[in-house]
């Protein structure tokens, strides 16, 4: 959209009479339009601070992301949410400002500030209009630069963090996921632990362990910036060295993540629920890495396995079914092998027959090949479905995100279509057997013990274990 | 607002709010009474359709709750040329998205495809408009109720708190009123929906005339009128459904309604009936809301939630539909506390607004918070929310797709008197629905007690 622009028009047209359309059949598609992928400029400010820019004037809006390389793996043993509750602190007050005053400072310009963690990274973004730049970023690089983690909102907010995991008991998805990584990574592995912790961990962290991981992990040289929108690069970059030219850099320890443990199942854990009108499941196992060769051949595996509406586990579940509102797969890439899980929230008295079925599939996708025609519709859906990834500043800063934190190249979007056009049906299926074993899956199900657990005995499926919110068996 | 979807879907808010913004586009009324709306954005080769049927919850009958959402459901389940599941397929092979949601007032369906597939979407819109009962049978509704039935464990049985907003709107509004029940209806009345139904509201109510088509993105708007022309121009079966009359309900006093759920915490939530969207008060009551709940230095968080720390979480909001509104608040009591001293400490900061009104920062700044909100949101051409959503928004309530402006008018023209008589006028104390969701065996935590 284009802003200058007034005129509107306001025709009430008057159209003859129309003949009946033939409708049966279907329209061809015009030329494929081209695509034109956003430029990114580099630059690195004088204490190594990375920046990368994309000019895009459409809006007058900019978005600013910075990407720690460093996320919850580097939580120290035993403190999970270290990473993550940095994040939520640095903006609870700076050597000039007080908690209030931060957020009033970007509530009252419309900005929208955001601090969080994953497994890999901490992100710190900030979506601002453009007209109001030069502020935001001053108090952008003020929670980045000065934080002081004072003891006092600290108080407040562990409390806010620690009652908040509290009610995640409320929430099976929630619990379905955590019990899932916990029981495929064990005890220990940092892929196993919450990244926003638990009630115990959060409890025992403390300003000092957020005030190491600060002073360790947001360093310059560990970082990249990201600044997509309605700028000029060069202009930029002076004024971020302004801002953040003071940043000192340091050596960055390394983080060690451990081999992924073997298979967890199969086993099938439940958590009770009683009387739950649903069962969340989770069935999966570890899969792989983002910097596999694997990469594009599972892309297109989970796009036709759960990766869609139309694909295989949510049409037989939902569409033939009508045992769930919707059953997805993914696989989440890491910078260790992170999960391939299939989910759903399933009619309690059909969590059996889901589990079977959702099994049936994984089994299919390694044993028969892939016909032509569905492999194609996937890989379609992935190749054009490209530019609808780059329409706002946010997804653009997104996709760039996932090249900085993964070490990608600048063209690594312009070679998706030839990467993903090349995957065959052989691809998938010696993909599908390397990571999809539905003879040692775990299982998680949250659900009603009394309703699912004798059903579930009858599949054989391993053995069944009643478990707590924490993976804990319960006697 | 509450909605229901075809499948689960992150909905952000949207915001009424503008600067000076104007949106080019065309209207146009073809002589079966479709309206079609195009606007041109040729940032990124998409290309968006958005259509809007003006029906909804409001119009279900006695015994149907539930159905038209229900319905939409149906409309992706194929029709005369479009094979069940072909709906999803061809989309998704044209790289493209899709959803489609019901509200009180309205049911919408949208398509983002890759601009040379634009005509493809239209294609199979403009089929499902004309053809859906050719290929209607007991099969396909049979799979859609249980998926929606679905829809309804898992977001509402479920789900901590899920049954607090069928309560409310049972309690707030009368039972012949069509807010009485919610978008996503009962298990019974799902039970009892039939083929005739399906039949009897596609012929009522998805006709050309009670339809607003738009397109939008890299489009050209001659060339697609002719497409839309040739798909569309066929279909003249209904016309526009008169729209319902506006009943704003009145309560007389406080109704204390108590639920026990599977839930860690009491969560408190008081309902006033308020204005329709679009109405008077309606932008002065948004505005309220965010004065009181959105951010730090907002008077419901700063004192509940930051300073006395008996609050977990809380928000207010003015939900306003076709034909009434509601203000709202909810709050989380945190472990130890009671939903009576939050309902106490709600009150007070709500009395301090309406005795000494609010400060112009507080104002400039919740007006500043929703316009650039609105601007964020303009970014999207397509999908929930997005440019083409909100010109079928404005052009089903108001006639006027081009109302972008004429919204902004509405908050900056906002003062902080009208805020503190809006608060005065609409959140008195002595006529209310005060809802307590308990822990089970927790009564002792409800509000009133």
């Amino acid at each position: 959209m284009r802003l200058p622009l007034v005129c509107v028009f306001l025709i009430l047209a008057v159209t003859s009479a129309l003949a009946q359309v033939d409708r049966s059949k279907k329209p061809e598609p015009g030329p494929t339009p081209q695509v034109k992928l956003p430029k990114l400029e580099h630059a690195q400010l004088t204490n190594g601070l990375h920046v990368v820019m994309v000019e895009q004037r459409q809006m007058p809006v900019i978005q600013l992301q910075l990407v720690i390389q460093t996320g919850s793996a580097a939580d120290p043993k035993g403190k999970p949410g270290v990473a993550y509750v940095t994040a939520q602190m640095i903006s609870e007050g700076t050597k000039t400002r007080l908690s209030l005053q931060i957020a009033d400072d970007f509530d009252f310009i419309g900005a929208q500030y955001g601090a969080s963690a994953n497994e890999d990274g901490s992100f710190v973004t900030l979506l601002t209009l453009a007209e109001h730049f030069t502020k935001a970023l001053a108090f952008f690089s003020d929670v980045l630069l000065n934080p002081v983690f004072p003891q006092s909102e600290y108080a407040r907010v562990q409390k806010r963090i620690v009652t908040s995991l509290l009610q995640n008991k409320d929430q099976p998805e929630f619990v379905a996921g955590n019990v899932f990584s916990k029981m495929l990574y064990g005890e220990g592995h940092p892929y196993g632990e919450p990244v926003g912790g638990t009630e115990t961990s959060v409890k025992s962290i403390t300003t000092d362990d957020l005030r190491t991981f600060y002073d360790a992990y947001y360093r310059p040289n560990n970082a990249t910036l990201i600044a997509v929108g309605d700028i000029h690069p060069k202009e930029v970059v002076a004024e971020l060295e302004k801002v953040f030219g003071a940043w000192e850099k340091r050596d960055v320890p390394a983080t060690t993540i451990p081999p992924s443990p073997a298979a967890a199942g199969p086993v099938i854990y439940i958590v009770d629920k009683p009387k739950a009108a649903q069962s969340q499941f989770r069935i999966g196992e570890i899969g792989l890495n983002r910097a596999s060769d694997d990469y594009y051949r599972t892309l297109v595996l989970n796009q036709l396995l759960g990766g869609s509406f139309n694909s295989r586990i949510n049409w037989k579940l939902r569409e033939e079914k009508g045992y769930t509102y919707g059953a997805r797969s993914a696989f989440s890439y890491r910078k260790e092998a992170g999960p391939f899980v299939v989910s759903a929230g399933v009619k309690t008295s059909v969590t059996d027959s889901s589990v079977i079925l959702t099994l049936d599939e994984l089994k299919r996708i390694r044993t028969e090949l892939v016909p032509e025609k569905e492999l194609s519709v996937a890989k379609s859906a992935i190749i054009r479905g490209l530019p609808r990834g780059f329409e706002t500043v946010s997804d653009i800063a997104r996709q760039i995100t996932a090249l900085v934190l993964y070490n990608l190249p600048d063209d690594y979007y312009s070679h998706i279509v030839e990467n993903v056009e090349k995957v065959t049906a052989e691809d998938v299926q010696k993909a599908a057997q390397r990571y999809i074993h539905p003879d040692t899956d775990a299982v998680v199900i949250v659900g009603d013990v009394s309703a699912v657990k004798a059903p579930l005995e009858k599949l054989g499926y391993g053995k069944i274990v009643v478990v707590d919110d924490q993976g804990k068996p319960v006697k | 607002m509450k909605l229901s979807f075809l499948f689960f879907t992150l909905i952000l808010g949207v915001a009424q709010m503008s600067a000076q913004l104007d949106i080019k586009y065309e209207k146009h009324t073809l002589p079966n009474g479709l309206q079609v709306i195009f606007y041109e954005d040729h940032d990124v080769p998409l290309a968006a359709v958005n259509l809007w049927y003006h029906v909804g919850s409001a119009r279900e009958k006695p015994g149907r709750t539930g159905f038209a959402h229900l319905f939409e459901h149906m409309m992706f389940q194929g029709s005369q040329d479009v094979q069940k599941g072909e709906h999803f397929r061809l989309l998704e092979e044209a790289g493209g998205t899709l959803n489609g949601s019901t509200s009180t007032d309205r049911t919408n369906y949208w398509e983002v495809v890759p601009e040379n597939f634009l005509e493809l979407a239209l294609w199979l819109e403009s089929d499902r408009m004309a053809t859906l009962l050719t290929s209607m049978d007991q099969e396909k509704l049979d799979n859609q109720r249980d998926v929606v039935k679905n829809e309804r464990r898992q977001n509402y049985e479920n789900r901590p708190y899920g049954l607090a907003w069928e309560t409310i709107a049972a309690n707030l509004y009368p039972p012949e009123h069509p807010y009485h029940w919610l978008t996503i209806g009962s298990m019974a009345d799902l039970s009892a929906a039939s083929l005739e139904d399906v039949k009897e509201f596609f012929r009522t109510y998805y006709t050309s005339g009670n339809a607003s088509l738009a397109v939008g993105g890299d489009i050209n708007p001659a060339e697609v009128k002719k497409l839309v022309e040739k798909y569309f121009g066929s279909i003249d079966n209904g016309k526009a459904v008169p729209p319902m009359k506006k009943w704003e309900p009145a309560l007389t006093g406080q109704k204390y309604l108590l639920l026990e759920d599977q839930v860690q915490l009491p969560r408190l939530y008081i309902a006033w009936p308020s204005v329709p969207e679009f109405a008077k008060d309606d932008a002065t009551l948004d505005l309220l809301s965010g004065v009181l709940s959105a951010g730090k230095n907002s008077r419901l968080y700063k004192t509940l939630v930051y300073d006395r720390q008996i609050a977990q979480d809380v928000t207010a909001m003015q939900n306003s539909s076709g034909i009434a509104g509601s203000f709202m608040i909810i709050a989380t009591a945190v472990p130890g506390r009671t939903l009576t001293e939050l309902t106490k400490a709600i009150d007070e900061e709500v009395a301090k607004v309406v005795k000494d009104g609010v400060t112009p920062r507080e104002l400039e700044r919740v007006k500043n918070q929703t316009k650039t909100s609105f601007i964020y949101s303009l970014q999207h051409v397509g999908g929930f929310g997005g440019v083409t959503d909100q010109l079928n928004r404005y052009n089903v309530f108001l006639g006027d797709p081009g109302y972008f402006n004429k919204d902004l008018a509405r908050y900056t023209e906002v003062t902080a008197t009208g805020l503190q008589q809006a608060a005065k006028k609409y959140l008195p104390a002595d006529r209310r629905v005060i809802l307590s969701v308990v822990p089970k065996g927790k009564q002792d935590l409800k509000a009133g007690s």
